[in-house]
């Protein structure tokens, strides 16, 4: 040992002592602290597992699923199924003649010629067949050919057709809506949508639309059998709920079938109900009549003298079935006097009828959840003669959806509701609505419809039992801006049972034409009533309207029979 | 004394190790259980979802006022033939008008046969 060592060593009698010792001490106090946390922690973790917090499977970031659609009673109107959708890598691809047989042999449906030149391209990705079965893709991944693989997709299908055709809408390839409620449910109506969405859960509650499978299936049929039967180019009609304002039905012939997988649809299969504006031509004398009993211009004793047309400047207003007298209101109403119901607006005054018919809101556009909507065609000056003309319907032209929510709320006691194809409750619907007319006009226009059906011109729709009540109307349509005589729009708008109007019908045929049956004629009362009638017998018992017969009616009920065993015995 | 303890301790972390791993392979074969059963339910739901669609086209109100006329001869119901409960003692006749089984017509009957044959 050096000297310089024997410095630093201690001395040997010295205890015997570390260098470092109490640094050590700290360390292992550190390190036992330590241990003793994670021990700690572990226990505490063993019996108070935090379950809640620590997710059993990474969440996995993705959009919420499209709610399905289901009509009123939850029948499914719209819903997502998986499918696959299939694609290859063709630089992967080894023997691109073998990869085409296989796979036309098991994808019947693929083109072979379309499938070589995605296959020879020079790109890394090509989409072999978009929204397979399962069952097809999991044939297809049995093949084994490397470089084709497959993604997981859903696929939008609608189980009820053409039934729920401009209503439901349809989407496209990547589930985004484009028409009917589909678009509302991704753009305005998104709120909506969320409001679906289950917190917590990656699930949605289906939307629930105001419209009835089954009232929409009579309603297709029978306006369908119209157009087949009187030869019209087209045809729609509508089924609402007046004291909530919710659409039961809305029918617009031509339709289409959101299945189809190229959606290429025509004009011709547009949304006539709400994207269409028509001039209704008499249905909107209701209106008129409503507004000269709110004002009290008029009442039920009134009359109107229709001996002579009507002459404003150098315009002549007559009428179509001219009586050449003087009639009451109940019968310019029966009879669908142009000059009476001119008369009566006339009386009114242009400027009130212009406040009215803002107030009922034909001024403005009609927005329901449908994107599809037509803005109303107003005339430009509001002349005299235009007060004239637009009190029986001429001269302007609004969508017939609005003709029908404006009608509804006339009848149902004054509650003007934007119509909806959201199921909702009658409160909401109340809370919502505006005031337009005094319950007493109301109370009158039923009176009127409900005559208008036992001895008017919608006589023909008088189911038996179900006290119809209606209005008619025939208008020349407007072709270049002239109005073109042998081209008609015949409009039927109805309501029962009449007694506590709760569903209104509204049926339109476009240019229908006369036949044998019709014994020549074309106007509304000899095509749209009897379908209304048809209608309105086949969904009465669906909507749980309970028949009711008066005397009378078991009279002609007999006599009905008789006919009817006279025909079977010839 | 000392080899005693030591002797324990190592004996402890043995016995606590293979608790510990063995609990963790039951945990894991549990979880894959979990997946297997997650991924099967995923499959009935979607499953469920077919039929759904699938059962909501069969019974389109079309089609079965098709499929009624033609096999059930059923037509539109009309307002005289709704009765009232308490009316419907006056209603009923006394005999069946149609006796099926008499008449060896069966629609509903011979359809089902038929199915059964096939």
């Amino acid at each position: 040992m050096t000297d310089a060592a024997k410095d630093i060593l201690p001395d040997s009698d010295a205890p015997p002592r570390l260098a470092g010792q109490n640094r050590i001490r700290l360390i292992s106090l550190c390190f036992g602290a330590a241990f003793l946390a994670i021990a700690g922690q572990l226990t505490h973790l063993t019996i108070f597992p935090k379950l809640d917090e620590a997710p059993a499977r990474p969440l996995v970031e993705e959009r919420l699923p499209r709610p399905d659609i289901v009509d009123r009673n939850g029948v499914l109107l719209a819903t997502d199924v998986a499918v696959a959708s299939l694609y290859a890598d063709p630089s992967k691809i080894i023997d691109i003649d073998e990869a085409i047989e296989l796979l036309t042999a098991t994808v019947p449906d693929l083109d072979a010629k379309e499938l070589r030149r995605k296959l020879t391209a020079s790109k890394r990705f090509a989409w072999l067949k978009r929204q397979v079965s399962i069952e097809e893709r999991d044939a297809v991944y049995n093949l084994g050919i490397p470089g084709v693989g497959y993604v997981n997709e859903r696929r939008r299908v609608y189980p009820q057709g053409r039934l729920g055709s401009h209503v439901v809408g349809y989407v496209d390839l990547d589930t985004k809506g484009i028409a009917g409620v589909e678009k509302y449910l991704d753009g305005q109506g998104a709120l909506y949508t969320a409001s679906l969405a289950e917190p917590g859960e990656h699930k949605t509650a289906p939307a629930q639309l105001s419209i009835d499978i089954r009232v929409q299936a009579a309603l297709i049929d029978e306006v369908s059998q119209a157009i087949t039967k009187f030869s019209a180019i087209a045809g729609g009609g509508i089924v609402m709920d007046i004291t909530t304002g919710e659409v039961l039905s809305l029918v617009s012939l031509p339709d289409f079938n959101p299945n189809q997988e190229k959606k290429n649809f025509t004009k011709e299969q547009q949304n006539r109900m709400t994207s269409g504006v028509y001039e209704l031509g008499s249905v909107i004398k209701a209106v008129t009549f409503a507004m000269a009993f709110d004002y009290g211009t008029a009442t039920l004793e009134s009359s109107y003298d229709a001996r002579f047309p009507l002459v404003i400047g150098s315009a002549r207003i007559s009428d179509f079935h001219a009586q050449r007298r003087v009639l009451t209101v109940p019968e310019v109403f029966t009879n669908s006097s142009n000059i009476g119901t001119a008369k009566m607006a006339l009386e009114v005054g242009t400027q009130r009828h212009q406040e009215f018919l803002k107030r009922v809101g034909l001024f403005d556009k009609l927005q329901t959840e449908l994107p599809e909507s037509a803005r109303p065609l107003l005339p430009r000056r509001w002349s005299k003669l235009a007060t004239a003309t637009a009190a029986f319907g001429h001269g302007f032209a609004v969508q017939p959806l609005q003709g029908a929510a404006v009608v509804a709320g006339l009848l149902n006691g004054g509650h003007l509701m934007t119509p909806t194809f959201l199921k909702r409750s009658e409160e909401v619907a109340l809370a919502s609505s505006q005031t337009i007319v005094k319950p007493q006009t109301s109370e009158t226009l039923r009176y009127l419809f409900r005559l208008n059906a036992t001895e008017g011109s919608a006589s023909k729709a008088d189911v038996i039992g179900y006290r119809v009540g209606g209005k008619t109307g025939t208008a020349e349509k407007v072709e270049n801006g002239r109005y073109v005589k042998d081209k008609r729009l015949a409009s039927f708008i109805g309501a029962f049972p009449m007694d506590n109007p709760r569903y209104l019908v509204l049926v339109m045929l476009d240019e229908p034409k006369a036949t044998p049956e019709t014994y020549g004629f074309a106007t509304a009362g000899w095509n749209a009533v009897p379908t209304a009638g048809k209608i309105i017998e086949r969904i009465a018992p669906m909507l749980g309207v309970e028949p009711v017969f008066t005397p009378e009616d078991m009279e002609k009920l007999a006599k009905l029979e008789i006919e009817e065993k006279k025909k079977k015995v010839q | 004394m000392h080899k005693f303890l030591n002797f324990v301790m190592v004996v402890t972390l043995l016995v606590s190790g293979f608790i510990l791993y063995s609990m963790e392979h039951t945990t894991r074969g549990l979880e894959r259980q979990i997946a297997l059963y997650e991924r099967s339910t995923d499959e009935e739901i979607e499953n469920m979802r077919l039929l759904n669609a699938e059962w909501s086209s069969l019974t389109r109100p079309d089609r079965l006022r098709t499929l009624a006329a033609q096999h059930l001869g059923l037509s539109t119901l009309q307002a005289k033939q709704i009765v009232k409960l308490d009316e419907i003692g006056q209603k009923v006749p006394a005999e069946p008008v149609i006796k099926l089984e008499a008449q060896g017509s069966d629609p509903i009957g011979a359809i089902i046969d038929q199915m059964q044959q096939q």
